[in-house]
């Protein structure tokens, strides 16, 4: 591949084709961020592209001047941490234990493991079990029950076959132990998987919503995909919150945010993270599927 | 190692792995909490389940739920929606990815291959949430911007999200256009496995761009496209909470005007056993589904085998 030097008519069309793929896919968040940086009152009559109109700030400092976007906000990064650090413990331990073969009992073990992939008691044992375990309107139930998936503990398990065995046997012979060996020599070596593990558990944790939604009537304890749902779904609350906003903007001059701005700048602020995030990851997870697909 | 040829009972190696049992405990502890007790859980779709008499005191029913089920009218309808609009997403939503692989492989400028990948990928990382607040605006009937295009053209503005007919369209469409990029990426990593000596030599042999495609490309991918299909289809029922027409993605595309078609079985499981507090009668919904799945990936598995030599397990 790569002799030709020169473009043929079919690289150009690709070319073409994958810009238009690209601008279709980019359209909706340069839209919703150019209405964000908008002035509320010229948003509302002119015709938003990608440019704002009227730009201003206005909407950001109205959303971060405001306690429940913010305490939303703060449940958000708190449950994602915490829920990464406490999973990608529980699964890295797990799949080192599990590449060793000889271990009895090891197949047994995974078996159990990979079972509820395929089978699950469904939503209303897990709702009941949740309620008997006092979990309702507690913050652990963000965290708790996403310990553990048995896929995760299989792609790790595939990179920490791959590295050599005796690396880890000449640490034993300096005298190591197994947890000292797992936590310097294995993990540093497993940066890729340990960062793919991370991010799929981080975004899953940021855009969670629906265990707020059956466990959690506590306002305080709503994380932020939770509130922008009612934000968006519920016209009353995005005008409550606008006003709240807008009450100390009385009287500067400044046009007070409109519920629809509200609403994009919210969308905005709970999008933009994860945004900022995932392309420096990209060549660890792509990576990740190679070894899956070549596996497979 | 020689004398401990005596299988998992073995004293000296299950001293000498102690710490890695210790190493699987809280995975094994979490998965037993979160995963067994909720199946063992399950007994609760034979009984007429009070939250006050527990497992062992509510009255057993038998199969009185599954039998309630068979005469439900949202049950059949959630049924009959979940396997078409699942057919369709498999219909369109599968091949496209494939497509869209081939085409990023077929980009010769290194950093414009880079950017449309990461361009690409982007929308997989945005919540449902987020996404169908972007639908409703965008497909908003006087100032969305589809409708405004569409009124441009010179045609009506359609009601895409307050009419039933439009619902699984639009669906279908969002969900290609949240999923195509991310699910080309194990058709991509297929796709540079292919031993790069097999093109050259087809060059050689005076092949142009569709034959090589038709005959070593395709070939190549083959087996991973079969894996994939597999894994598409076994999850149609949305058990696993991820991939086709899940809960997530439906409970926030759809609103009331638009049940008739966007009523799908977990759906149906989520209204009668807890917003209409029948949580019996939803477990055992739930439990035709898990059942359900398992038989599809099952069968899927054994046909994929045979076709192809491949399996996912």
């Amino acid at each position: 591949m790569g002799k030709r030097k020169t473009a043929t008519a079919a690289d150009i069309v690709i070319v073409l084709v994958m810009s238009l793929i690209c601008a279709v896919m980019l359209y909706p968040f340069l839209y919703s961020l150019a209405y964000s940086l908008s002035d509320s009152n010229r948003a509302m009559v002119e015709r938003i592209t990608v440019w704002p109109a009227g730009f201003t700030l206005n909407n950001y400092k109205v959303v971060f001047e405001n306690s429940t976007i913010v305490q939303a906000f703060l449940i958000t990064v708190l449950r994602t941490a915490a829920g990464v650090v406490y999973a990608g413990a529980i699964v890295a331990l797990a799949a080192y234990a599990i590449t060793k073969r000889q271990m009895p009992g090891n197949r047994l073990i995974a078996l159990f493991l990979i079972i509820p992939m395929y089978f699950t008691g469904g939503l209303l044992p897990t709702y009941i079990w949740t309620y008997k375990l006092e979990l309702f309107n507690n913050p652990l139930v963000y965290i708790l029950p996403y310990g553990f998936w048995a896929f995760n503990m299989l792609i790790v398990r595939t990179f920490f076959d791959t590295i050599p065995a005796a690396l880890e046997e000449s640490a034993k012979i300096d005298g190591a132990s197994d947890f000292k060996v797992f936590l310097k020599i294995v993990l540093p070596l497993s940066m890729p998987v340990t960062a793919t593990i991370a991010m799929f558990n981080g975004v899953w944790h940021w855009n969670a919503w629906f265990d707020a939604m059956l466990y959690v009537t506590d306002e305080k304890l709503y994380p932020l995909q939770y509130l922008l749902q009612k934000i968006l779904k519920e016209s009353t609350l995005s005008q409550t919150l606008a006003a709240q906003g807008n009450l100390g903007a009385l009287g500067n001059g400044k046009t007070p945010t409109s519920p629809e701005s509200l609403k994009m700048t919210t969308l905005i602020i709970s999008t933009v993270p994860i945004v900022l995030i995932y392309p420096f990851l990209q060549k660890y997870f792509i990576k990740g599927f190679l070894v899956g697909a070549v596996k497979g | 190692m020689h004398k401990s040829r005596r299988g998992w009972l073995d004293v000296n190696a299950i001293k000498k792995y102690r710490s890695m049992y210790l190493f699987l405990l809280p995975a094994v502890l979490v998965t037993v909490i979160f995963s067994y007790v909720p199946m063992m859980g399950l007994i609760m779709a034979f009984e007429n389940y009070k939250p006050r008499l527990g497992y062992f005191h509510s009255p057993f029913v038998g199969f009185a739920h599954f039998r309630e089920f068979m005469t439900q009218h949202d049950f059949y309808l959630a049924f009959k929606n979940t396997i078409l609009l699942n057919g369709l997403m498999i219909l369109i939503g599968f091949p496209l990815p494939i497509l869209f692989a081939l085409l990023i492989n077929e980009i010769r400028f290194a950093a414009f291959k880079r950017v449309t990948q990461t361009i690409t990928y982007l929308p997989h990382f945005i919540s449902w949430v987020v996404v169908s607040g972007l639908v409703y605006i965008f497909l908003e009937d006087e100032y969305g911007s589809v409708n405004v295009l569409l009124q441009w053209l010179g045609f009506d503005s359609i009601g895409f999200m307050r009419e039933p007919k439009y619902f699984w369209g639009v669906f279908v469409a969002v969900s290609v256009w949240k999923e195509i990029g991310w699910n080309s990426i194990v058709f991509l990593a297929a796709l540079t496995g292919i031993d790069q000596e097999q093109y050259e030599a087809a060059t050689i042999d005076g092949a142009g761009r569709f034959q090589k495609l038709r005959y070593i490309t395709i070939p190549g991918i083959a087996p991973v496209i079969g894996l994939m299909f597999i894994f598409t289809v076994a999850t149609i029922f949305g058990a696993n909470g991820s991939g086709g027409a899940n809960f997530d993605a439906i409970y926030n595309m759809s609103n009331p005007l638009v049940m008739d078609t966007a009523l799908t079985l977990d759906y149906h499981v989520y209204m009668a056993g807890i917003r209409y507090n029948n949580p019996s009668y939803g477990a055992a919904v739930g439990m035709v589904i898990s059942a359900l799945s398992l038989f599809l990936l099952l069968v899927t598995n054994r046909i994929g085998k045979k076709i192809s030599g491949y399996g996912a397990f």
